[in-house]
């Protein structure tokens, strides 16, 4: 009987078929893209190192320390640093900093990049004869430049008072948000039409956003132009920690916004954007594009306990 | 003729009778709306991917009995995303002319118009996504026509015994194909005169405003004022073809809803010699302007890079 092959091929072969109409999967979304808040991530790898070392009194003993660096942000990193800090009473590392270029995520790579990167030390000899023990941090760090964008839609309504009776498509509220893909984010904007002009009618209105801004991540915010400081032994500024960078346009204009550079205050930091140029009071609402985009500098880290054990 | 063939013939007939039964009217005059908008599904599609020129289709129907006459608008969107908006008048304002015929006993489902709109939709570099809706507004001068039986009774308080064709009572009014609708009309009978409390209400979706004042409705106008708003024109109020006067105090002929009702009066003297109660159509004209909208919900995307 050839039908029950005939039956089982067929069923092999339905089995196979996918559901649907077959087209591709649609790249991944602006939104999906721009959500989370995180920057550069840093992970030690298993055993990379090991959580227990050894030495003994005249020499030490090499190991790797192996880190996976992935972008987890939507922003690409261009020329930041990585850097391993340690006791150099108990270890050495060699080539304890280098550069690193991670693209953020997109639609080609949802995930974002990610790449791994090894530093060859060695733990140092017990100089002291009673010594038996050492425990010490090894710390990755990452100084970068990022920036956070946020694209969001708003209502411009210029009926300030709502008297002229005219059915809208829309009305102004404050937006919140959750993350942009970046470990600075917008949190909130609110927007508000000003009068324009002055005298007893209002002929136009000027939008105005006061703009929320907070450090989300677990790391530290600095200038843009100050960052490599963090990693490196240069002098770094106090003013230039928790400073945040702003630009604004409101459908394809630009809004002057103050203070720029903002600072942060416990993490969070407010500025106002207004537009240049006055919408008149006949326009009816209608939405349109709102663009903030953040630029700063910032630092990530990681930390990793270890316990070195003489060897006798 | 044969049996068979006269019982084909009398099944054909009894079809034939039974087909032809009095046919009523159709009730044009019944409704509670002007005109119904609606976007044609997929003009403009839920999701456009730029950049490219989109339409933008509306269709319009008037469910009322009267004529619309006035315009459409489109609003609600960035003219830096969607640009250059074509339609029929050319560039600026993005609108189109209205002038559909409601119900008639030729017509039981009135006109119906297509407006067509043609725009080009683009997003600058930096932005990838922008939502948004849009809304297209009617603004459209409208009428309103009330009819009904009243009756007229000469000696309400008469004592003499007298069987009456009618007697003066309130009358609840069904719609009347329009958005403003009379709803009651309540007599009140005084020595050769009857006093009418005639009730006026909005029972549509809309906004009434005062007709002929297009230029406040529409949305790129400097809108509505307050002595426009809810102003309904009351044309007439005739009993049997006779005018009932009406008493509107100083407002020239004008009516203003509050809380989308009004009421007013109209006297109507009954005419010498009439000594027994008799039915008689009271007929109602009201003009007005009346706002309407529709919106859709829009995305205007780019394909990812």
């Amino acid at each position: 009987m050839k039908w029950p092959a005939f039956a089982i091929l067929a069923l092999m072969t339905l089995a196979g078929c996918k559901s649907g109409d077959g087209s591709p999967s649609l790249p991944v979304s602006y939104s999906a893209i721009h959500s989370g808040t995180e920057g550069i991530k840093i992970e030690f790898l298993p055993n990379g190192p090991p959580e227990n070392l050894q030495a003994g009194e005249e020499a030490g003993v090499d190991y790797k320390i192996s880190l996976k660096i992935s972008n987890k942000g939507a922003a690409d990193v261009d020329s930041g640093l990585l850097a391993i800090i340690y006791n150099p009473d108990y270890i050495r590392v060699e080539d304890a900093s280098r550069e690193v270029s991670l693209l953020g995520r997109g639609p080609a790579n949802p995930p974002g990049t990610v790449i791994f990167e090894f530093f060859s030390s060695q733990t140092l000899p017990f100089t002291e004869v009673q010594s038996k023990k050492r425990e010490t941090k090894i710390t990755a760090v990452a100084c970068y430049r990022y920036s956070t964008e946020s694209l969001s839609d708003t209502c411009i309504d210029a009926d300030l008072l709502n008297i002229n009776m005219k059915q809208k498509a829309c009305v102004p509220k404050s937006l919140a948000f959750s993350g942009q893909g970046a470990p600075v984010a917008v949190v909130k904007i609110e927007p508000e039409m000003l009068p324009d002009g002055s005298g007893s009618s209002i002929t136009a209105v000027r939008p105005q956003y006061t703009v929320h801004i907070k450090n989300v991540g677990l790391g530290q915010v600095v200038s843009g132009e100050a960052v490599q400081a963090l990693c490196t032994e240069a002098i770094l500024e106090p003013r230039a920690l928790n400073m945040v960078g702003i630009t604004a346009s409101l459908s394809e204009k630009g809004l002057d916004c103050s203070p720029n550079p903002v600072r942060l205050e416990s993490g969070e930091g407010k500025v106002r954007c207004i537009a240049s140029e006055a919408v008149p009071a006949s326009t009816p609402s209608y939405n349109t594009p709102l663009l903030v985009k953040l630029s700063y500098g910032y630092m990530s880290s990681e930390s990793k306990k270890v316990t070195i054990t003489k060897t006798e | 003729m044969s049996k068979g063939a006269a019982a084909i013939i009398l099944v054909f007939a009894a079809i034939a009778i039974a087909g032809c039964g009095q046919q009523s009217a159709p009730d044009t005059r019944s409704g509670t709306r002007g005109l119904e908008m609606s976007f044609i599904q997929g003009n403009p599609p839920d999701r456009f991917i730029v950049p490219g020129e989109m339409g933008i289709s509306l269709q319009i129907k008037n469910t009322g009995w009267a004529t619309a006459e006035g315009n459409v608008y489109l609003s609600g969107f960035d003219p830096s995303v969607l640009s250059d908006l074509r339609n029929p008048n050319g560039a600026g304002i993005p609108y189109d002319g209205l002038g559909i015929r409601g119900k008639s006993v030729g017509d039981s489902q009135g006109e119906i118009a297509w407006k067509d709109f043609k725009v080009n939709a683009r997003l600058s570099d930096e932005v990838d996504v922008y939502r948004t809706r849009i809304l297209a507004t009617a603004c459209y001068n409208y009428e309103t026509i009330a009819s009904t039986m009243v009756c007229v009774d000469p000696t309400p308080f008469g004592v003499t015994e007298r069987q009456k064709v009618c007697t003066s009572a309130p009358v609840s009014l069904s719609s009347q194909g329009a958005p403003v609708a009379v709803t009651r009309i309540e007599p009140s009978n005084a020595a050769g005169k009857i006093r009418f409390t005639i009730h006026v209400q909005n029972v549509g979706p809309g906004l009434v405003y005062q007709v002929d004042h297009e230029d406040g409705c529409q949305p790129y106008g400097p809108g509505l004022k307050f002595e426009e708003l809810n102003q309904i024109r009351v044309e007439s109020v005739t009993i049997g073809g006779q005018p009932c006067n009406v008493d509107l105090g100083n407002n020239e002929g004008f009516i203003k809803l509050i809380d989308g009702r009004k009421s007013f009066l109209c006297t109507y003297s009954i005419p010498g010699g009439q000594n027994a109660a008799f039915n008689s159509p009271i007929i109602i004209r009201l003009r007005y302007g009346y706002r309407d909208s529709v919106s859709k919900d829009l995305e205007i995307a780019k394909i990812p890079r």
